[in-house]
């Protein structure tokens, strides 16, 4: 591989989350030219990133100053610029391109560039979406079904770029001159070094995700009276009011940078920060990257374990409500997911994360029980897992996560098949039924196959191919009918979705081994979670056979 | 042109003219063409305003007419991008929704100015829609 482009037209924190992508690519390829390709707001975050020779920027922004009059000159121009684009990037010949947004207008420019080798959200050649590669299609059905979140989304990135073994961390380079400016800052601020300090990020892309002033208020005061700590309110210039109103609270003790620095000088800050106290953010990975331990919130749309910091020890505290976490195109009117999270509780979890005293969080995890607890870390495999934090008992999605998980690592990484904690018999009952009509499925996919062979009966041939898609409705609403059997349909729908060709024949048998397949995962899940918790070794292929790209 | 009265005709003659494909390639061609030379919008819409609009087509003429594909393709002149608007019916407005309607419908392979035009429609809906509203 002579040339690795990698696609993220995303937010900053996402492009973060690539970062171990990257330096694992740069291990694993040493003279290769890696080029990130990302929006131009995001350049300076993507010069960061140890191991990108090169970023090519997009200009989301001036493209969309030509189509805002939606016809005429405008268009026209937008329409070279975009042809322009794709030209100057076929022109690179990229042996390896990555595509880490999960867009349609991504998944059509992979296309245009059109990289021999391409994996993540691409276009058909007559129009269709693929998911190129078993783990971007994992990750994809995840993003659908995120009760179950097997993994952490850089593991996914991760396992698409070929690189499992790249670092267990996230990376980004503080330029000097945004170490400069952050000394000054603090040094104005009256913050001598080394001085107890807390760093706050306020905002949220969205306002259900954005934790009560009055909560970091609270938490404020507690810890300056236990520790002495000043604040660092962080934000974006949309986080002013906010920043203003706890700044009113706490008088001299708050230090306000909210839009007051860059991305990298936020960096520079948040070195300096002795703990983050943060929602599921952009500035809780670039914490994570520059080594300042977070105590990360989750609620609302947010979990710990698909987005959750990726590295070992810092916290997370989810309040695990009985509708979390929401779908993101909900509009909550009673939102007390954030009043769960208790400021008392958050309080604690900062003095002892700080002090780097896992005890008393784990003493603090069983005095606060209506928040589950976590401390970040990676299992036996090296994936990112999140751990619970003192002695709860694991809920049903907890036993459904870690089944999936099992699962997984199974079906496409070969790892030995392992029982869980807990048996859920009806579950399991569930997973039998999808494994039984897979199983028909599969049959009926046969009988097509044979009938392609011979074509002159039309007619039975069509009815055999609508037998087959009776069946696949069944298991599509097994699927949305049971949480159990979600990721599982999801991930089978977006197979049989890839499947690609003119060929009746040979798409029929492509079929017949998507849902072998999926026969042989559902048993293998229903077994996992059935009370005698015997696991047979009985998964006869991996996800990856040639039919599925 | 090939007709029928019933299903068990139509029956028929679908497996006439699987089973017959040189003949079923005349036919689709002679039946283009007469399509073309006589049943087009065009033709429907030329009637219909000659129907309407007789004695007045110096007003409908002054109306101020949004930009069409056809215009944009004489702007546009000889490049891949005209060549495609004038693929397109000529009335079609010169917008992404519009224009990317009329690709979505055709079968086969869709072509770089095809795909271009698509990425544009998608970043519309994604960036620029919500501004423009």
């Amino acid at each position: 591989v002579r040339k690795i482009l990698v696609v993220n037209l995303t937010r900053f924190g996402d492009l973060l989350q690539t970062s171990p992508t990257i330096v694992g690519l740069r291990e694993n390829h040493p003279d290769a030219e890696l080029v990130a390709l990302v929006e131009r707001n995001f350049a300076d975050v993507a010069r960061g990133l140890p191991a990108v020779d090169r970023v090519w920027e997009l200009d989301l922004d001036r493209l969309g100053r030509m189509l805002i009059g939606e016809t005429g000159d405008g268009l026209r121009a937008a329409y070279r610029l975009v042809d322009d684009t794709v030209n100057a990037l076929r022109d690179e010949r990229f042996d390896l391109a990555l595509n880490y947004s999960s867009s349609k207008m991504s998944a059509v420019l992979l296309r245009l560039i059109g990289a021999p080798d391409t994996r993540g959200w691409t276009m058909s050649a007559d129009g269709h979406r693929l998911i190129a590669h078993p783990w971007s299609r994992l990750f994809a059905a995840s993003c659908l079904t995120r009760r179950q979140a097997p993994f952490n989304l850089v593991d996914y990135y991760k396992r698409v770029a070929g690189v499992a073994a790249g670092p267990q961390r996230l990376f980004f380079e503080v330029p000097a001159d945004a170490r400069r400016w952050a000394a000054d800052f603090l040094a104005a601020a009256g913050v001598p070094p080394g001085a107890p300090l807390v760093a706050f990020q306020l905002g949220a892309s969205r306002p259900v995700r954005r934790w009560p002033a009055a909560h970091f208020v609270a938490v404020a005061r507690t810890l300056h009276a236990a520790i002495g700590a000043r604040f660092l309110l962080c934000g974006g210039g949309g986080d002013r009011p906010v920043a203003s109103e706890i700044a009113t609270a706490l008088g001299p003790l708050a230090i306000d940078a909210c839009g007051r620095s860059s991305v990298a000088g936020l960096g520079a800050l948040l070195e300096h920060a002795d703990v983050l106290v943060t929602g599921d953010t952009g500035p809780m990975h670039m914490a994570v990257a520059v080594g300042t331990p977070v105590v990360a919130l989750f609620f609302g749309p947010a979990l710990p374990f698909d987005t959750g910091p990726y590295a070992a020890d810092h916290v997370c505290l989810h309040a695990e409500v009985a509708c979390a976490p929401c779908d993101h195109n909900v509009t909550c009117l009673e939102p007390f997911c954030r009043d769960t999270l208790a400021p008392a509780a958050v309080a604690e979890a900062v003095i002892a994360r700080r002090a780097g005293d896992w005890q008393a969080l784990a003493a603090a995890a069983a005095r606060w029980p209506a928040l589950a607890w976590y401390r970040t870390g990676f299992d036996a495999e090296g994936l990112a897992d999140v751990v619970p934090l003192g002695a709860r008992p694991p809920g049903r999605a907890e036993v459904q996560r870690r089944a999936y998980r099992a699962l997984w690592k199974t079906v496409l990484e070969g790892t030995a098949p392992r029982t869980v904690s807990a048996a859920l018999p009806r579950d399991a009952a569930v997973l039998r039924e999808v494994a039984g009509l897979a199983a028909e499925g599969a049959g009926r996919a046969l009988g097509v196959e044979a009938l392609a062979a011979d074509a002159r009966d039309l007619d039975a041939l069509e009815a055999a191919a609508r037998r087959l898609e009776e069946l696949d409705a069944r298991l599509f609403r097994l699927g949305a009918m049971h949480e159990a059997a979600a990721l599982l349909v999801q991930v089978f729908r977006f197979e049989k979705e890839n499947l690609e060709g003119q060929d009746v024949g040979a798409l029929a048998r492509a079929t017949r081994l998507v849902h072998e397949e999926l026969a042989a995962r559902a048993r293998l899940l229903a077994e996992m979670l059935e009370p005698a918790g015997a696991v047979r070794p009985a998964l006869p292929q991996g996800g990856n056979h040639a039919s599925v790209r | 042109v090939a007709t029928f009265t019933d299903a068990a005709e139509l029956h028929d003659l679908v497996r006439h003219y699987l089973a017959h494909p040189e003949e079923r390639a005349w036919l689709a061609a002679a039946g283009r063409a007469r399509v073309l030379a006589e049943h087009t919008y065009r033709h429907r819409m030329q009637r219909l305003l000659e129907t309407v609009a007789a004695g007045d087509h110096e007003r409908l003429g002054s109306r101020p007419r949004e930009e069409t594909v056809a215009d944009a393709a004489r702007r546009e002149g000889d490049t891949p991008l005209g060549d495609l608007l004038r693929r397109l019916p000529t009335a079609t407005p010169f917008k992404l929704d519009g224009v990317v309607q009329g690709l979505l419908h055709r079968a086969g392979d869709l072509s770089d100015p095809e795909a271009i035009l698509l990425f544009l429609h998608q970043f519309d809906e994604l960036y620029v829609r919500e501004q423009r509203a």
